[in-house]
C-alpha cells in the first residue's frame, strides 16, 4: 500500500510530531507510515485524511 | 506510567534473580565453564537493562512531547514480538532439557539460563520488528 502522507504533511507545513499529536499516534509511527514500514488501521488512515481534507483513497492507494 | 513501569520491572527482575541465583550457586566451584557461564549471563543482564533504559527514556520523551506512550503500532509490534519469541523459546527450553540429560547441570542454572533465554529473545525479536515493522498486520 502507499501513501502521500510526506508530501501532503510537507503541504500542509506539518512536521512528523504534528500529524502524530492530531492523530494521537507516536512520531514513530508516522515515520513507519511514510517509509511504507506499516499498514494503518481504518480508524488511523481515517483520522490522517480527515486532517488533510481528503477522502482515505486519495491518501492511501493500494 | 504503571503500564511502562511493570514490564521493566517483571523484566529486570527476572532477569536480576536469576542471574544471582547462578551467581550463587557458582560460588564454591571453580569451574572455568561455569565462570565463563556467569560472564555472559551478566553480559546477557546488562545489555537487557540498558535496552529497558533506552526504551523508558524513549516512552518518557513521548510523553513530555504529549505524544501517547502506546499506539497501535506499538502495540502491534509487542504482540507480534511476543508470538515469535514464544515460538522461539519452545526450542530454547527443548534444547536446555536436551543439554542437561547428558551434562549434570543444577536445575537453578537450567532455570536461570532458560529464563535469560526467554527475556533475550523477546528482546532481539522486539528490535527486529520495531526496525522492520509490521506490513502485514
Amino acid at each position: 500500500m502507499h501513501n502521500r502522507i510526506k508530501e501532503l504533511r510537507a503541504k500542509f507545513g506539518l512536521t512528523q510530531q504534528d500529524l502524530a499529536k492530531k492523530v494521537n499516534v507516536r512520531r514513530e509511527t508516522i515515520v513507519f507510515l511514510e517509509k511504507g514500514k506499516y499498514n494503518p488501521s481504518l480508524r488511523l488512515a481515517y483520522d490522517i485524511s480527515r486532517v488533510f481534507k481528503l477522502k482515505i483513497e486519495d491518501v492511501f492507494q493500494f | 506510567m504503571k503500564k511502562l513501569f511493570f514490564p521493566i520491572f517483571l523484566l529486570s527482575g527476572v532477569t536480576v534473580v536469576s542471574g544471582i541465583r547462578i551467581f550463587q550457586s557458582g560460588i564454591g566451584e571453580e569451574t572455568k565453564i561455569l565462570f565463563i557461564a556467569e560472564l555472559i549471563h551478566m553480559v546477557m543482564i546488562a545489555i537487557l537493562f540498558i535496552m529497558g533504559i533506552i526504551y523508558g527514556i524513549k516512552r518518557i520523551r513521548s510523553t513530555e512531547e504529549g505524544l501517547p506512550e502506546d499506539d497501535e503500532l506499538s502495540k502491534k509490534i509487542v504482540r507480534k514480538s511476543a508470538g515469535i519469541s514464544f515460538y522461539i523459546t519452545l526450542f530454547i527450553w527443548l534444547i536446555l532439557l536436551f543439554i542437561q540429560s547428558f551434562i549434570d547441570i543444577d536445575s537453578r542454572v537450567l532455570f536461570s539460563f532458560g529464563f535469560v533465554g526467554m527475556s533475550l529473545t523477546f528482546v532481539i525479536t522486539w528490535l527486529i520488528t520495531n526496525s522492520c515493522g509490521i506490513k502485514d498486520a
